[in-house]
C-alpha cells in the first residue's frame, strides 16, 4: 500500500511539472530562452529547423545554406508543426506541446525501466542470500526518484520550454533503454536506430543494449552466483537429498547465461529497422543529393565541427583559436577519447549494463561536439536510477553546488561577453571549463561509487559463504 | 574539535604537505577567515594606493594632434542660436513648436538632414530580467494623447567622402516648454561644433546631432530615439497620431520619415550647469550607465586629455564629499604616506603610497564611483546609449559664473566647442570600435583608475572565508554523526545527502525572497499610497509570510532537549548557507562589482559570525557573551533597511532619516532595472533571514 | 613660357603622326576601323554642387587574332575580351555615396553613374557554364594588374555570385562581387586613363586634375565593356569600351550656413576653370567627336519658366532659354551651338558645345553666372530605399530595407489613375556574406505599416542561402507594389557567425561589410527623348535617350562580429587539454583499481586512517573546487579524487603568481 500511495504523488508531481511547463510557455517571450547558447545548439535548435523545412517546401535541399543539420524524419515530424500559427497563442505552441508530451512520455519509460531493475536486482541479491540488502534496495523507489528528477530538472524544463529537439533525442535513447530492460528486442532495436540516426552519439549505447539483452538487467559480480552455486552444489552433494537437487537446478538457472537468441534478434531488428529509416530518408531526400548529402550534412556536421557558435562545451573556442593545421589530429583526438573509453568501462561494468549505458551517455554528453543542458538533462536523470547503490556517493553537495553555481553563471558571463561587450571570449569559456570539470568529477565519482558498492557486496557474500562453509 | 583534528594528525604517517596545509587550513578556519577578512578590507583601503595613471592605449584616438578649426564665424552663428532662443522665450513665451522650428531651420542652414522623431514618453517599468534580455522595441501603451507627445530634433551631416557606415552621436537635451540658458548654451556648442562638421573635408563617420526633448526628462526622450534607430516597430499602433504630428513635416526634405546613419561608434551628451561654481570653469564627467557598466575607459581618457591640456579645464568626477573632512581618513592617508616614505628609503626603485589629501581626495571619488556602480542607476542620458554597446558619456560644462550674468558667452561658447570637436575628430580617426583599453574600472581621480585585476583582490579576500568555514562546519556536522555499521539494516542513513534537508530549507527561504522582491510590482499599482505604507505593507506581508513559512518548516522551538543531530542542524544548514551566499556574491560580481562588494561587506562578517545564541548563553563566559552582542549588533547592520539609514546617515550630511526614504530608494532601484535590486531581494535579504534564523536556533 | 611652347610643338608632332597614322588605318577595309568619342556632360545641382560626367567612348572590331595592332583601341582591353570572351562587363571604382535625395535617382547618369562605395565588378562571358568561374578568377587577377586594385580578392568564391533575373537580366551567365571596403585613389585613375587614346595629354580628359577631382563629393570612375554584334555573323562584332567618369564637385568650398534665413540660396555661380583649375585647349584630335553638353534638367527648367513669367520684362519674347542664356535664372558665358530639347513641355534642355582644334589663342572655358535665387528639386528614384541592421548585441540581428513612395510614384498613380488596379514591379538583389546567417524563413513584408502575406506582394523569389565558407547568400525578390503605396519595409533574421581566429582582417573590431543591395524598377524607364533625333548622335546622347530600367543602390552596412581573444591560443589549448586529460587519467585510474584493493579491503579492519584521510581528501578538493564541503565515506579508497585537486590547487598557485606578477610589473 505504501506503493500506492507513492504512485499517487507521483502522478500529481508530474502534473505539477507540465503545468509549470505550459506556464513558462505563456510567460513573455522577452526572456527568449529559444536562443540561448545553452539550450540551442546548431543540431538541437528549432529555428534552424524551421528554416530547413522552409528551403524544402521551396524546393530546395533542407540541407543548403548550412542551416539545418538535424534528420529528415525530425523535419518531416515537426516542420509541418513550426509554420502553423494559432492566433492568439505563442507561436511555436505545437511544438513546445510536442516537446512536453515527449517528456513526459520518457519519464514514464524511466519509471518502468527502473522498477523492472530495481525488481531484478533485489530479486538477484535475494539469490545471494543478502536479505537486508535486497530489502533496502526497495525502500527508496528508484524508478518514480528517477522519472521526477527527469521531469523537474531545471535543465529539461528549459530545454523543453526553449524549443530543442533534445527531447526527443533523450526520448529515443530512453525508449532503446526501457526496451533492453523490458527484453523487448524490437523496441530496444527502434531505440537504438531512432538514437543513432538522430544524435549519432547513441550508437555506442549497442554495447550496453546488447549486454543488456544477454545478461538481463544489473546484477552483482557474476563470479558471486558461481561461488554461491558452488558452494550449494557442495553442500548437497553432502546432504544428497532430491528436492534440493530441484532448487539448485533454478538456482544455477538464476545464473545468467548469455541468451544469444535475443541478441541475433535485436541485430535482425536493428538492419530491419535501419534500413526502413534510410529507405524513408532517401525517399525524403531524393532530388537534393539523397543519402551521401545526409551524412555529409549530419555526421559530417557532427564529426567536424565547424559551427563555432558558443555553447556550454569547450570544444567551439578550442577549435576557434587552434591552429589550422592541428584541426584534423585533435578532432581524432577528441572522438577518440570517447571510443578509447568504451572498452575498459565495458569490461569493468559487464554486469551492470545499464549503469554502463548511463556512464556512456554522460561520457559522450562531456565530449560532444555540441553539447547542450538536454545532454546533462538525460543523464541526471538516469542518476536517479542508481540513487541505492550511488547513495552514498562522495561530494554529493560539491557537485550540486557546482552544476547549480555553473548553471547561473553561465548566462551571466554570456550576457557580458555578447549583449554588453564588457567582457571577451574567455569569460563564458571559463565558465564551460568549469562545468566540464564537475561533469568529470561527477562520472569518476558514480563509478567509483558503483565499484565500492560491488566491493561491498562481494565482500558482504564472501564473508556468508564464509560462516556457511564453517 | 581543533585539537583532536591535530592529536588524529599524529598518531598518522604525515600526509603530504598540500594535503597537510589544508588540513591545517582547514581546522583554523575561524583564524583564516579572521585573516582573510581583515586583509580584505585594509586591500580595499589600500586601492587609491594602488591606482594606475590612465593612458590612451588606442593609438588611433591621437587627441589633439590636429590644430582646432573652430573659427569665430561658426561661434558667432552659435551665439546667434542661443540668442534667438533667448528672444523666444522673451517673446512668445516659449511655444515650443516655435524653437523646434528655430533649431531645424538653423541644421537645415548647414545642409544637415533634418528630420523630427515623435515618441511617447514611458514611464520605465519593472522588468525583474531586463539584465540578461536584449533591449526590445516596446510596447506603446494605449492611452496616450497628442499632449504627452515628445519630439526630437535630429539633424545628421554625412561624411562627404565616408562610405556611412558609422556615425557619431552629438545629444544635447533640450526643452523646449521651459527654455533655461544652460540648454540654449549647450545647443550653442553643439551648433558651432555641428556648423565646423558640416565644413569640413576629413570627416570619415557622419554625424547626428539630436536635440532631446526633455521635457519628460532626458534619459526617456534619448532611449525612445536609439529604440526607433535600432529596434524600430513596423507596424505601428494607430493611435490618433494624424492630429499629433501636424508638426513634423519639415520644408526642403524629400520626406520627413525617421534617418538613420550606420552604426553608432560613440555618443557624447553635452550638457551645461546652470549655476555657477566659483572657483573656475570646470568639467564634470558622468559615466556609469546601468548595473555599472562603464564605457570605455579611453573615451574618458581623451575628455579629460583635451580638457586639460588643450582647454585648460579642470576636471571633476563625483565625489562623496562627505569623506573629505574625515579625520579617520586622512589619519590613514598620513599612515601609508609614511609606509610609502619608508618603503621608499629602502629601494628607491619602489612607488608606494601617495599623499595623505590625495588620499583622501581618491578614497572620496572612490567611494562615489562604487557608490553609482553599485546603485546600478545610469547617472544621465548616456545609459540609454550603453545597452546597444556604444560608448558614451555626459559631459556637464559648468561655467565660473551662471550663464544667466555670463557677459561674454563668445569664448565660454569657443572652449566647450574646441573641446567636443576635438573628441569628435579623435574618435573620427579611430577604425575599429573602441576595444582597447578597460571596461571593468573603477575611478579614484579622473587621470587615475583601479582596473578589475587589482579590485578584484580585495573581493576574493573577502570571499574566501566563506568556503573554507562551510567546509569545516560541513565537516563538524558530518563527523558528530555516529558511523553506521555498514551492511545493517540502519544503513539506510543517506549518509552523504544529509544535506538535502537544509538544502530544502535555503531554498524555499530563497523563493520567499523572490516572492518579497516581486511583491513592490503589485503594490505601485494600487493607487494612492505613500511610500511609507507601501513599505508598511510590504514589511508586514514580508514578516507575516517568512513567519508562516518557518512554522510549514517546522522551526524547532518545541524541542525540549535537542537531539545530538538537531544539535548540528545548524552547523548544516549554515554551511549550505555560506555556500548559497557564496554563489550569489560570485555571481553578483560579475553583473556589479561594486554592489557585491559593498554587500559583502555588510554580510559576510554576519554570515560568519552566526552561532546560535543558545550556545553562548549556555556557556556564561565573557568571550560567548560578547560573541553573543556582536551578532546581533551584525544581524542589525545586515538588514537592508538598517543599513540604508546607517549609510545615508554617515554619508549624508543632510539629516532628516525617513524610512519612507528606504521605500523612493528601491523604488528607483527597480523602477530603473537595476540588478541590486534583485541582489537585495534575492540574495542578501533570504541571507539575512538564515542567519538569523540560526542565531535563533535552539541548541 | 618659351619653354612651354616647345612641349607643345613637340606635343603637336606626336599627335600629327598619330593622326596619319590613325587615317593611314581607317582608309583601310571599311569595317576595320576604329573610333573614339570624348564627352563632357556639366549639370547644376540643387545642393550648389555641379555634376560632371566624362564619357569617353572607344569601339573597335573584334578580331580573332591576338597580334592584331589596334590604333585607337587599348590592346589589353581587347586582349581580355578576346581571352576569356567576355561579353558584358562593367568595373566601378567609387568614393562617396550618392546623394540620391539631392543629386536624383530617375535621370539616366544617376541610374548609371551612381555606383556603390568602393569597388563593383560584373562580367558576363559566353563560354559552357563550367568554365564560367575559371574565367572570372582569371579576369579579377587581370584586371587587378590592370587597375592597380585589390580585385583579386574577388576571386575567393565567398566574395561573388551569381544573380539569376533581378540584376543585368538576360544576359547570359552573370558573375557580381563588390569589394566595399576598397579604398579609390589616383593610383586607380592613371591606369584608367591610359587606357584613352591621348592619356590626359589632350582633349577634355586634360581636365582631369587630381586635387580637384579627389575633392569631390562622389567619384565614380567607370569602364564599361559591351560586344556589339553588328551582322548575323560573329565576324563583324565590334567591341564597345565606355569609360566614364562622374564627379560631383562644389563649386566653392566655403559655403557656411551664413544666412540660414534667406531661404532660397543663391546658386554659386561656376566656370570650367573655377571648378577644375584648367581650361579645355582643344580636343584630342583622335576623337571623331568632341563635345561638351550643359544640362539644365527638368525641375529647373519648370523653375525658370515660373520665374519667366513672373517678371514681365521677358515675358515679352515668348521663346526663351534656347535663345542662348539670355534668361532670368542664369548667363551662360558661351553660346552653344546647338540646343536640344527633350520632346514634352516643360522638359530638360542640352546646351551642345563642340570643342575645337585646338588654338594657342583662345581655351575653351564655359562658365555659368546665377542670376536669380532658384529652389528645385530632381526627379527621385520612385521608392526612396534604405537599409539599416537592427538590433543589438553580437549574437543576432535583423536587416530592414525601407522602400517609402516620393513623388514620382505619385506622378505614375496620376498618370494612369484610370484603372484603380495599378502596380509596379520593384527588383530586390541581396547579397550576404556567409557569416551573416540568414534565416530566410523569416523574411517579413510590411506595406504601409501592416504586415502582409509575402505572397500576395512577391511575385517571383529565388535565395540560394550561404553555404559556410564557400559562398555568399542570395536573396532575389521581385515585388508587385501598388501605386499608392506609402512605404514598404522588408525585414528578415540572421545570426551572427563566429570565426575561427586566422578569418579575422587586421582591424577584426571594426566589423564586417554587407555589400549594398540593388533596388531597381523595371516599370520605369529612365532615358530622355530629344526632340531631333536626326541629328549626329554621339554616344552619351544615344546613352541618354537609351530606355534603361532605374537602378538604386542601399548604404553598406557594418556589422560588429564579436572576436575571441587573439592572444589565447596556446592557453586554450593547454587548458582544454588539461580537463581532458583529468578526465582520461582519473577514470582509467578509478577502473583499474582491482584485486589488491579488495584483497586488502577483505582483510584489513583498520581502514580508519585512510577512512580520515578520504574525509580530509573530501573537504580539500572540496575547498579548492571553492564551493562548500561534503561529508566523505570510508568506504573506498581515494587515490582518484587525488587527482583533480592537485591540479586545481596548481591552477591556482598559477593565478596567484600570474595576478601577484601583473601587479608588481
Amino acid at each position: 500500500m505504501t506503493k500506492k500511495k507513492k504512485v499517487q504523488w507521483f502522478w500529481m508531481w508530474v502534473i505539477g511539472s507540465v503545468t509549470l511547463r505550459l506556464i513558462l510557455v505563456y510567460f513573455p517571450r522577452n526572456l527568449n530562452l529559444s536562443s540561448r547558447p545553452e539550450v540551442s545548439t546548431p543540431l538541437t535548435s528549432l529555428r534552424r529547423l524551421a528554416e530547413g523545412y522552409w528551403l524544402k517546401r521551396s524546393s530546395m535541399s533542407p540541407y543548403a545554406g548550412s542551416m539545418y543539420h538535424g534528420s529528415p524524419l525530425l523535419l518531416a515530424l515537426l516542420g509541418p508543426l513550426t509554420v502553423t500559427r494559432i492566433e492568439g497563442q505563442p507561436d511555436q505552441l505545437l511544438c513546445s506541446l510536442v516537446f512536453v508530451i515527449a517528456d513526459v512520455i520518457s519519464a514514464t519509460l524511466i519509471r518502468a525501466a527502473g522498477r523492472s531493475l530495481q525488481a531484478a536486482y533485489s530479486s538477484s541479491l535475494k539469490v545471494l542470500g543478502l536479505h537486508q540488502l535486497s530489502e533496502t534496495s526497495e525502500v527508496l523507489p528508484s524508478g518514480d526518484f528517477a522519472a521526477l528528477v527527469y521531469l523537474w530538472n531545471p535543465f529539461t524544463i528549459i530545454a523543453c520550454v526553449g524549443l530543442s529537439t533534445s527531447a526527443i533525442e533523450n526520448l529515443v535513447v530512453v525508449l532503446s533503454l526501457y526496451g533492453a530492460c523490458k527484453r523487448l528486442a524490437s523496441l530496444a532495436a527502434f531505440g537504438w536506430v531512432l538514437a543513432t540516426h538522430l544524435s549519432f552519439y547513441p550508437s555506442i549505447l549497442i554495447i550496453p543494449v546488447i549486454l543488456l539483452l544477454g545478461y538481463g538487467p544489473d546484477a552483482p559480480p557474476r563470479k558471486l552466483f558461481q561461488r554461491r552455486i558452488k558452494l550449494e552444489v557442495g553442500n548437497s552433494s553432502s546432504i544428497g537429498s532430491d528436492h534440493l537437487k530441484e532448487e539448485l537446478k533454478d538456482q544455477s538457472s538464476m545464473l545468467k547465461v548469455f541468451a544469444w537468441r535475443l541478441v541475433v534478434h535485436f541485430l535482425i531488428w536493428i538492419l530491419l529497422w535501419s534500413s526502413y529509416v534510410l529507405v524513408l530518408c532517401g525517399i525524403y531526400l531524393q532530388k537534393h543529393g539523397g543519402l551521401q548529402e545526409l551524412y555529409r550534412r549530419t555526421y559530417g556536421f557532427i564529426l567536424t565541427i565547424p559551427d563555432l557558435s558558443p555553447n556550454i562545451g569547450v570544444l567551439w573556442y578550442f577549435f576557434a583559436e587552434v591552429f589550422d593545421f592541428f584541426r584534423s589530429f585533435f578532432l581524432m583526438v577528441f572522438h577518440g577519447n570517447i571510443l578509447l573509453m568504451i572498452m575498459p568501462l565495458a569490461l569493468r561494468l559487464n554486469h551492470r549494463p545499464c549503469f554502463l549505458a548511463f556512464v556512456y551517455i554522460m561520457i559522450s554528453s562531456l565530449l560532444k561536439s555540441y553539447p547542450s543542458v538536454g545532454d546533462s538533462a538525460l543523464y541526471l536523470g538516469l542518476l536517479g536510477l542508481f540513487s541505492y547503490e550511488l547513495k552514498d556517493i562522495r561530494f554529493s553537495f560539491l557537485l550540486f553546488a557546482g552544476y547549480v553555481g555553473v548553471s547561473l553563471l553561465s548566462p551571466v558571463m554570456h550576457n557580458l561577453w555578447i549583449w554588453r561587450g564588457t567582457g571577451n571570449a574567455n569569460f563564458y569559456y571559463a565558465t564551460a571549463i568549469a562545468y566540464a570539470l564537475f561533469q568529470v568529477a561527477l562520472v569518476i565519482e558514480c563509478v567509483n561509487c558503483m565499484l565500492n558498492h560491488d566491493r561491498m557486496v562481494t565482500k558482504l557474500t564472501t564473508t556468508k559463504l564464509k560462516d556457511a562453509k564453517s | 574539535m581543533a585539537e583532536a583534528k591535530t592529536h588524529n594528525n599524529s598518531n598518522k604517517p604525515r600526509p603530504r604537505i598540500l594535503i597537510y596545509l589544508a588540513i591545517q587550513i582547514i581546522t583554523h578556519s575561524t583564524i583564516v577567515s579572521v585573516i582573510c577578512f581583515i586583509a580584505g578590507i585594509v586591500a580595499l583601503l589600500l586601492l587609491p594606493v594602488l591606482a594606475k595613471n590612465t593612458y590612451i592605449s588606442e593609438n588611433a584616438l591621437m587627441p589633439g594632434s590636429a590644430t582646432n578649426m573652430l573659427s569665430s564665424h561658426d561661434v558667432a552663428e552659435a551665439n546667434k542660436l542661443v540668442k534667438d532662443l533667448t528672444d523666444l522665450k522673451l517673446r512668445s513665451n516659449g511655444s515650443p513648436i516655435e524653437s523646434r522650428k528655430l533649431i531645424a531651420q538653423y541644421m537645415l542652414g548647414l545642409d544637415a538632414e533634418v528630420t523630427y522623431h515623435n515618441f511617447y514618453p514611458q514611464l520605465n517599468q519593472f522588468h525583474p530580467l531586463h539584465f540578461f534580455t536584449s533591449p526590445d522595441s516596446s510596447i506603446i501603451s494605449k492611452n496616450i494623447s497628442c499632449a504627452s507627445i515628445g519630439i526630437n530634433t535630429v539633424g545628421i551631416i554625412r561624411a562627404p567622402r565616408g562610405d556611412g557606415k558609422e556615425a557619431i552621436v552629438l545629444v544635447t537635451p533640450y526643452n523646449p516648454k521651459k527654455v533655461v540658458l544652460g540648454e540654449a548654451l549647450s545647443l550653442g556648442v553643439a551648433y558651432s561644433v555641428f556648423s565646423l562638421l558640416s565644413r569640413v573635408t576629413w570627416l570619415a563617420k557622419d554625424i547626428i546631432w539630436l536635440v532631446a526633448d526633455s521635457q519628460y526628462g532626458e534619459y526617456s526622450s534619448v532611449s525612445a530615439w536609439l529604440r526607433e534607430y535600432q529596434a524600430p516597430q513596423f507596424h505601428r499602433v494607430v493611435v490618433n497620431s494624424e492630429t499629433c504630428n501636424e508638426s513634423s513635416t519639415i520644408e526642403g526634405n524629400l520626406y520627413s520619415g525617421f534617418r538613420r546613419a550606420g552604426t553608432i561608434a560613440a555618443a557624447l551628451v553635452v550638457k551645461i550647469a546652470e549655476d555657477g561654481n566659483h572657483f573656475d570653469d570646470s568639467l564634470n564627467i558622468y559615466a556609469e550607465a546601468s548595473n555599472g557598466q562603464m564605457p570605455n575607459l579611453d573615451l574618458i581618457n581623451i575628455v579629460n586629455y583635451l580638457a586639460v591640456h588643450k582647454q585648460h579645464l579642470r576636471i571633476k568626477v563625483s565625489k562623496m564629499w562627505s569623506l573629505l573632512g574625515s579625520k579617520w581618513l586622512n589619519t590613514l592617508g598620513v599612515f601609508w604616506e609614511c609606509i610609502g616614505q619608508y618603503a621608499r628609503r629602502l629601494n628607491p626603485q619602489w612607488k608606494f603610497g601617495i599623499p595623505a589629501n590625495e588620499y583622501v581626495e581618491g578614497t572620496a571619488t572612490l567611494a562615489s564611483s562604487m557608490y553609482y556602480q553599485g546603485l546600478g542607476v545610469p547617472t544621465g542620458p548616456h545609459g540609454a546609449f550603453r545597452d546597444y554597446q556604444v560608448d558614451a558619456i555626459t559631459v556637464e560644462i559648468s561655467p565660473k559664473v551662471s550663464p544667466t550674468k555670463m557677459n561674454r558667452h563668445i569664448d565660454f561658447i569657443f572652449r566647450g566647442g574646441r573641446l567636443i570637436e576635438g573628441v569628435v575628430r579623435s574618435i573620427n580617426n579611430l577604425l575599429e570600435k573602441f576595444h582597447q583599453s578597460f571596461f571593468l574600472y573603477l575611478l579614484t581621480s579622473p587621470s587615475k583608475f583601479v582596473s578589475v585585476g587589482v579590485y578584484m583582490i580585495p573581493f576574493a579576500l573577502l570571499g574566501a572565508p566563506l568556503p573554507i568555514v562551510a567546509a569545516s562546519l560541513y565537516m563538524f556536522s558530518s563527523k558528530a554523526t555516529p558511523q553506521a555499521p555498514v551492511a545493517s539494516e540502519v544503513d539506510f542513513s543517506l549518509e552523504s545527502w544529509k544535506w538535502i534537508n537544509s538544502a530544502k530549507k535555503v531554498f524555499v527561504i530563497h523563493l520567499w525572497g523572490v516572492a518579497v522582491s516581486l511583491l513592490p510590482y503589485f503594490l505601485c499599482r494600487i493607487p494612492g499610497l505613500t511610500p511609507t505604507n507601501n513599505l508598511t505593507v510590504w514589511g508586514s506581508f514580508a514578516v507575516l509570510s517568512l513567519v508562516i513559512l518557518f512554522s510549514m518548516l517546522g522551526y524547532p522551538t518545541s524541542v525540549a532537549v535537542p537531539s545530538e543531530a538537531e544539535k548540528r542542524e545548524w552547523a548544516n544548514l549554515k554551511s549550505v548557507t555560506l555556500s548559497a551566499i557564496f554563489i550569489g556574491l560570485s555571481l553578483m560580481s560579475v553583473i556589479n562589482f561594486a554592489t557585491a562588494e559593498i554587500g559583502a561587506l555588510l554580510i559576510v562578517p554576519f554570515c560568519l559570525m552566526a552561532r546560535p545564541l543558545m550556545l553562548d548563553i549556555q556557556a556564561r563566559s565573557m568571550r560567548t557573551l560578547l560573541l553573543a552582542t556582536c551578532n546581533l549588533a551584525l544581524g542589525f547592520i545586515a538588514f537592508p533597511p538598517c543599513a540604508f539609514l546607517l549609510l545615508k546617515s554617515a554619508f549624508d550630511s543632510s539629516g532628516g532619516y525617513n524610512i519612507s526614504d528606504y521605500w523612493n530608494w528601491m523604488e528607483s532601484l527597480w523602477a530603473w532595472n537595476s540588478a541590486t535590486y534583485l541582489y537585495i531581494g534575492i540574495v542578501h535579504l533570504p541571507c539575512w533571514a538564515l542567519c538569523i534564523h540560526i542565531l535563533f536556533h535552539p541548541s | 613660357m618659351a619653354l612651354l611652347s616647345r612641349k607643345g610643338t613637340l606635343f603637336l608632332l606626336f599627335l600629327f603622326s598619330i593622326f596619319l597614322l590613325s587615317a593611314s588605318a581607317s582608309n583601310g577595309s571599311g569595317e576595320e576601323e576604329e573610333e573614339f568619342w570624348e564627352e563632357l556632360l556639366l549639370k547644376p545641382l540643387p545642393d550648389r554642387k555641379v555634376l560632371s560626367h566624362f564619357h569617353f567612348q572607344n569601339e573597335a572590331p573584334l578580331s580573332d587574332s591576338f597580334a592584331r595592332h589596334h590604333h585607337l583601341f587599348p590592346k589589353s582591353i581587347a586582349q581580355l575580351v578576346k581571352k576569356f570572351h567576355i561579353k558584358a562587363m562593367e568595373l566601378s571604382f567609387t568614393q562617396g555615396r550618392w546623394n540620391y535625395e539631392r543629386w536624383g535617382g530617375f535621370d539616366p547618369i544617376s541610374s548609371h553613374n551612381a555606383k556603390p562605395p568602393g569597388v563593383e565588378l560584373w562580367a558576363v562571358f559566353d563560354v559552357p557554364p563550367h568554365q564560367v568561374d575559371a574565367s572570372w578568377k582569371d579576369l579579377t587577377h587581370a584586371l587587378s594588374g590592370l587597375f592597380c586594385a585589390s580585385i583579386n580578392f574577388l576571386e575567393s568564391s565567398t566574395t561573388y555570385s551569381a544573380p539569376k533575373w533581378t540584376f543585368q537580366s538576360a544576359l547570359g551567365s552573370l558573375r557580381y562581387g563588390t569589394l566595399p571596403r576598397e579604398a579609390v585613389c589616383t593610383e586607380n585613375l592613371t591606369p584608367w586613363l591610359k587606357l584613352l587614346p591621348c592619356r590626359d595629354k589632350a582633349g577634355l580628359s586634360a581636365l582631369m586634375d587630381r586635387p580637384s577631382i579627389y575633392k569631390s563629393f562622389y567619384h565614380s570612375q567607370r569602364l564599361h565593356l559591351t560586344q556589339a554584334k553588328t551582322g548575323a555573323d560573329p565576324k563583324n562584332s565590334r567591341v564597345v569600351l565606355e569609360q566614364t567618369l562622374t564627379v560631383v564637385l562644389q563649386p566653392n568650398i566655403l559655403t557656411g550656413g551664413t544666412n540660414y534665413v534667406s531661404e532660397a540660396k543663391m546658386q554659386p555661380s561656376w566656370s570650367l576653370s573655377s571648378i577644375f583649375g584648367r581650361k579645355i585647349n582643344g580636343r584630342c584630335v583622335l576623337a571623331k567627336s568632341s563635345n561638351v553638353y550643359l544640362q539644365v534638367e527638368r525641375g529647373l527648367v519648370t523653375q525658370l519658366e515660373n520665374l519667366q513669367s513672373s517678371t514681365a520684362t521677358f515675358a515679352a519674347n515668348g521663346t526663351n532659354l534656347d535663345d542662348f542664356g539670355r534668361n532670368v535664372g542664369f548667363e551662360l558665358s558661351v553660346n552653344p551651338d546647338r540646343v536640344l530639347k527633350e520632346v514634352e513641355k516643360s522638359s530638360s534642355i542640352l546646351y551642345e558645345y563642340p570643342i575645337k582644334v585646338h588654338k594657342d589663342s583662345e581655351q575653351f572655358d564655359l562658365g555659368i553666372t546665377w542670376k536669380h535665387p532658384v529652389i528645385w528639386s530632381t526627379p527621385h528614384v520612385p521608392l526612396y530605399a534604405s537599409r539599416f541592421l537592427m538590433g543589438s548585441g553580437n549574437e543576432r540581428g535583423a536587416i530592414a530595407i525601407c522602400m517609402k513612395s516620393t513623388e514620382s510614384t505619385q506622378e505614375l498613380v496620376a498618370a494612369n489613375y484610370v484603372d484603380q488596379r495599378c502596380n509596379f514591379q520593384v527588383n530586390v538583389l541581396q547579397i550576404v556574406p556567409w557569416y551573416i546567417k540568414v534565416y530566410y524563413h523569416t523574411l517579413q513584408l510590411f506595406v504601409d505599416e501592416k504586415p502582409q502575406i509575402l505572397t500576395d506582394f512577391v511575385e517571383r523569389m529565388h535565395v540560394s542561402p550561404s553555404e559556410d565558407k564557400v559562398s555568399p547568400g542570395l536573396m532575389e525578390l521581385v515585388l508587385k507594389l501598388p501605386c499608392e503605396v506609402k512605404s514598404a519595409v522588408l525585414n528578415i533574421e540572421f545570426d551572427k557567425g563566429f570565426l575561427h581566429i586566422d578569418e579575422y582582417p587586421p582591424d577584426a573590431n571594426q566589423g564586417f561589410d554587407i555589400p549594398s543591395a540593388i533596388i531597381s524598377f523595371p516599370d520605369f524607364n529612365a532615358g530622355l527623348q530629344f526632340s531631333d533625333n536626326s541629328l549626329s548622335k554621339t554616344p552619351m546622347l544615344s546613352k541618354l535617350q537609351e530606355r534603361s530600367p532605374v537602378i538604386s543602390y542601399t548604404e553598406v552596412l557594418l556589422v560588429p562580429l564579436t572576436t575571441p581573444d587573439f592572444s589565447m591560443p596556446y592557453n586554450v589549448i593547454t587548458i582544454t587539454c588539461t580537463v581532458f586529460a583529468l578526465y582520461f587519467g582519473s577514470l582509467l585510474n578509478a577502473l583499474r583499481r582491482r584485486v589488491g584493493e579488495e584483497e586488502r579491503r577483505l582483510n584489513d579492519k583498520g581502514g580508519k586512517k585512510d577512512a580520515l584521510l578520504n574525509r580530509v581528501l573530501g573537504k580539500l578538493s572540496s575547498k579548492f573546487r571553492g564551493r562548500s564541503s561534503v561529508s566523505s565515506q570510508p568506504s573506498s579508497s581515494s587515490s582518484s579524487s587525488l587527482i583533480s585537486p592537485k591540479l586545481i590547487l596548481r591552477v591556482l598557485l598559477v593565478a596567484g603568481i600570474a595576478v601577484a606578477w601583473q601587479y608588481y610589473s
